[in-house]
């Protein structure tokens, strides 16, 4: 069983805890860690967890960071294993992506390998791809950097055996179940399929400067190099990305 | 007034620093913010700025300022050797934990931080945009200070509006309290993970710093910190803060701070207490440090310890007079400063 029968509280220093739900990655114990996060967010919103300075949950965990020296952290452990004992996985408003990919090229350099590993062509490989939607599991890595799973294993391509010292910023790749999306330029050992324009960080939506958030699911369309060009020419706003990329559903998860 | 500095020496990795941007972890921003907090603060106080206004973090060579729109205060916290250069040619040593007046035309040349940290503060603070809540620099992807990245040369450092009249010119009756000795650490999250040996190895040994080190963490070297057998030395990856230890395969361990990543497949061994956390960055390479486990409570006891150090210093504070000054100017200012100090002690901002 991917989930533990009961929560463990692991210690990060005097100024963190992480409260951990299960092993490994599964989309029920990932389910109830959004939930205990958001719990936690709420409490802490509605100033009932006074000295909380954040909340990161991850695919089988929730840290809490906090000044020590405004809240006691045995009560706040106790607080975060009472969430994860009781919350469940509930009706959740899901927000649906679908975004533009150029694959091959110049922008997917391991496009051709990862289809040789899988034993597909390339276009059968985009074709399985796209037929996919993975849910955000986790953000982190990098500010906006989102963990997509879980690709099926007829998909599943090892990371490479030497990582890139430089991956382009809006590369899609792959690796292992999971798929990715860098937001920055940046060092990386996953499989380079594709570019994906649209902006994924914006700092000036200080509420949430990441476009994708834990819980999201996230499917791709392929576009050519040309509209790629195009696209990447559009200054968005995250008003019309989400208008043009995002739908909302609300589903029993 | 406003005052501006413009940098005409870059230095190496100077950054602008606050306290720090909270609150977006969420979205995979780390917290970034002074890698020594007590030290920014008292360089702050002899400026008599708030505690966490953003000031200058020097890792290595400082930059050197030229005041455009003065006058100004400055005040160097910290191992960092200051020549100050007046517009009339005039030089001068700065010494630490003292603010120096400094009207147009004068320079501010900084050495090299020998301790690996030191702040240069200036009268106001130095007014960048906020990005998500903070002017912190968080180089890796360009975030806040001055166009997210280091100082450069040719950049114009305008401060916040701030009254000349107000007590700027403060010097300290000692140096800030050092806090040697090990560094202490609690156990965890991943303890589990490592042999009983690995456990025993991270308190006996003294580890060395190498050249491998910046403001996401710190690579140790000394001993090969062995996993469990049988048990991945990875995990699947979860939430890491700055302090936390963490152990590749290698076996060598790198202490995370502050613009660490906001999540991690390798395992944690222990972290860094908050008290001590500011020992990590200043380790030059070469230099040693050595490990000491401590309890929840005893972390909490240091925590308050460093806190009372820092207001006892801060209340040592006094107006700077010059050799042969009538101290008529410290007499009349003696208020402002404890009100000064007073204004420290409820802020509760010292964590």
């Amino acid at each position: 069983m991917p989930a533990y029968e009961q929560a463990r509280l692991l210690t990060m220093g005097d100024a963190a805890l992480t409260v951990e739900l299960g092993g490994d990655i599964d989309v029920s114990v990932n389910v109830r860690c959004l939930a205990v996060a958001d719990a936690l967010d709420a409490l802490t919103c509605a100033g009932e967890l006074s000295g909380v300075l954040d909340v990161v949950p991850t695919f089988r965990s929730v840290t809490v960071m906090f000044n020590p020296l405004l809240i006691d952290a045995d009560s706040l452990g106790l607080t975060m294993m009472r969430l994860a004992a009781t919350s469940a996985a509930s009706l959740q408003v899901s927000r649906i992506w679908r975004l533009p990919v150029c694959f091959g090229e110049s922008y997917g350099p391991d496009l051709s390998a990862a289809a040789t590993t899988v034993a597909m062509c390339e276009d059968d490989l985009i074709t399985a791809l796209l037929a996919q939607t993975l849910r955000v599991y986790a953000m982190g890595f990098l500010p906006g950097f989102a963990y997509l799973a879980q690709l099926p294993s007829l998909l599943k391509v090892p990371r490479l055996a030497s990582p890139r010292t430089r991956v382009p910023a809006q590369s899609l790749a792959i690796a292992d179940d999971m798929a990715c999306i860098y937001p920055w330029e940046s060092p990386g050992g996953w499989n380079l399929l594709g570019c994906m324009p649209v902006p994924l960080f914006d700092k000036q939506h200080s509420q949430a400067p990441a476009l994708l958030q834990v819980g999201d699911q996230v499917g791709f369309f392929a576009v050519s190099a040309l509209e790629l060009k195009a696209l990447q020419r559009v200054v968005w706003t995250r008003a019309d990305v989400q208008a043009q990329f995002c739908s909302e559903q609300t589903d029993a998860s | 007034m406003q005052a501006r500095l413009e940098v005409i020496g870059a230095g190496l990795g100077n950054t602008l620093q606050d306290a720090g941007r909270f609150g977006h972890r969420r979205a995979g921003v780390p917290w970034s913010g002074f890698l020594d907090q007590s030290l920014a603060h008292a360089a702050n106080a002899l400026v008599g700025n708030q505690p966490d206004v953003a000031c200058i973090e020097v890792r290595a060579a400082g930059p050197s300022l030229r005041v455009l729109v003065g006058p100004v205060w400055c005040a160097v916290a910290g191992l960092l050797d200051c020549t100050l250069v007046r517009a009339n040619g005039l030089r001068d040593k700065l010494p630490a934990w003292r603010s120096v007046e400094l009207g147009v035309g004068d320079e501010l040349r900084l050495g090299v931080a020998s301790d690996a940290c030191a702040y240069v503060a200036i009268s106001g603070g130095v007014d960048v945009p906020q990005v998500m809540g903070s002017r912190s620099t968080y180089a890796r992807v360009g975030l806040g200070g001055i166009e997210g990245r280091v100082l450069s040369v040719g950049d114009v450092l305008t401060t916040h509006i701030f009254h000349p009249q107000a007590q700027a010119n403060l010097c300290a009756t000692t140096d800030m309290p050092r806090l040697d000795g090990a560094v202490r650490i609690m156990l965890g999250p991943q303890d589990d993970y490592f042999t009983d040996q690995a456990l025993a190895d991270l308190c006996s040994h003294t580890w060395q710093t190498s050249a491998a080190q910046d403001r996401m963490g710190v690579r140790l070297q000394g001993a090969s910190l062995q996993h469990r057998q049988g048990v991945a030395a990875d995990i699947v990856s979860d939430g890491i803060a700055p302090g936390a230890i963490q152990v590749p395969a290698s076996g060598e361990p790198i202490v995370l701070l502050a613009d660490c990543q906001t999540m991690g497949g390798y395992t944690k061994i222990a972290t860094v207490i908050s008290a001590d956390l500011h020992k990590m960055a200043h380790l030059p390479a070469g230099s040693t440090c050595q490990f000491e486990l401590v309890t929840a409570a005893q972390a909490h006891a240091a925590l308050l310890d460093n806190k009372r150090l820092l207001q006892q210093w801060l209340q040592g504070l006094k107006p700077y007079v010059p050799v042969g000054w009538v101290d008529e100017v410290a007499l009349r200012s003696t208020n402002l400063i404890s009100g000064y100090v007073n204004a420290q002690a409820v802020s509760g901002e010292d964590f």
